[in-house]
């Protein structure tokens, strides 16, 4: 089983923030993680190790359409189900619960295990995090205005929420 | 601003956003991205048990099946010992999304291939419906669409 340690990330915030504020940031940090994966950028602003020949030649890696730039992406699951874990005073954690279906794949991709018993850092793709200076800068934008932000988020869930309603499948 | 007044505009705002993003138009977008995912789904080889639930990997084949499978051949999107609802290929090839205004249906415009998936979610490998990560895909569009969309109105706002 994965080790929350590997697929869980603590981010300090400042005390003063307040709930509504801290989940405003805690939203756009795992939106920034989410973008910068999508384009093969690591939690420390570097670039991921490439994919080996082996996987690009894969009939999965060939179904699932995917380019040559590493975005941990196969079927998108993954980095869309980053979630916030817990949020108190001085710290957000976000990441995956041990019981996700993709814990093991997260976890294979922080330490660059991959299914083998030993981490092997030159080939781990750590994502769960952002540089400092991003997560500042997240955290200024939400202490100005966060009323607003916080109405505005709310209210773009429910309508997310509505519009998602209106897709049907059949049979 | 007064939070009266922000609460006024932003619901006048958001109105017009459910307008534009039930058009036709974009639920046909919003369907044809649901199928795609689906299908991308489906060939990497996993199932949904229905809607909303988590992914999990399809049935394995029978040992009879995948011997027939390499003696007759399969389409390049799988292969003989692959569990991925492929076999010429025709039925995932097949899903696509159906819009009007305010409304999308994910299914099959070929009634065979219809049938052939009420024949496999029947055999006990259901596919299709949106996962609960899926729908989370979804959002996370919808909601990056909606923001750029909205990002030059809500200066006036301020």
């Amino acid at each position: 089983m994965a080790q929350i340690k590997h697929i869980q990330a603590v981010i300090a915030v400042p005390d003063s923030l307040t709930e509504e504020q801290r989940d405003i940031v805690a939203r756009d940090i795992i939106a920034k993680i989410q973008s910068n994966t999508s384009e093969g950028i690591s939690r420390n602003g570097t670039k991921f190790p490439k994919y080996s020949d082996e996987y690009k030649q894969s009939l999965d890696f060939k179904n699932a359409g995917k380019s040559n730039t590493p975005n941990l992406e196969l079927t998108g699951d993954m980095m869309a189900s980053i979630e916030v874990i817990s949020s108190r005073s001085g710290q957000i954690t976000i990441g995956f619960k041990t019981s996700h279906p993709d814990a093991d794949k997260v976890e294979g991709n922080q330490i660059g295990s991959y299914g083998q018993p030993d981490p092997n850092p030159s080939k781990a793709r750590p994502f769960l995090g952002l540089p400092q200076k991003d997560i500042d800068l997240i955290i200024a934008r939400a202490k100005s205005n966060s009323e607003n932000k916080a109405e505005f988020n709310n209210a773009l869930d429910s309508i997310i929420n509505g519009i998602l309603g209106k897709v049907r499948n059949e049979p | 601003m007064n939070p009266n007044d922000f609460s006024a505009k932003l619901k006048k705002l958001l109105d017009a956003v459910v307008d534009q993003f039930t058009s036709k138009d974009a639920m046909q977008t919003l369907g044809d991205e649901a199928a795609a995912l689906i299908k991308k789904r489906t060939r990497v080889g996993y199932g949904v048990a229905g809607p909303g639930a988590t992914k999990s990997k399809l049935k394995p084949l029978s040992e009879p099946y995948k011997k027939q499978r390499k003696a007759d051949g399969v389409a390049a999107t799988t292969s003989p010992n692959k569990s991925n609802l492929t076999n010429t290929g025709k039925m995932l090839d097949n899903i696509g999304a159906v819009a009007s205004k305010g409304k999308v249906t994910i299914g099959f415009s070929d009634a065979d291939q219809e049938q052939k998936a009420e024949w496999v979610t029947e055999g006990g490998r259901p596919f299709n419906s949106l996962s609960d990560a899926e729908i989370k895909q979804l959002r996370n569009k919808l909601e990056a669409a909606i923001k750029l969309q909205l990002k030059n109105v809500f200066k006036s706002l301020k």
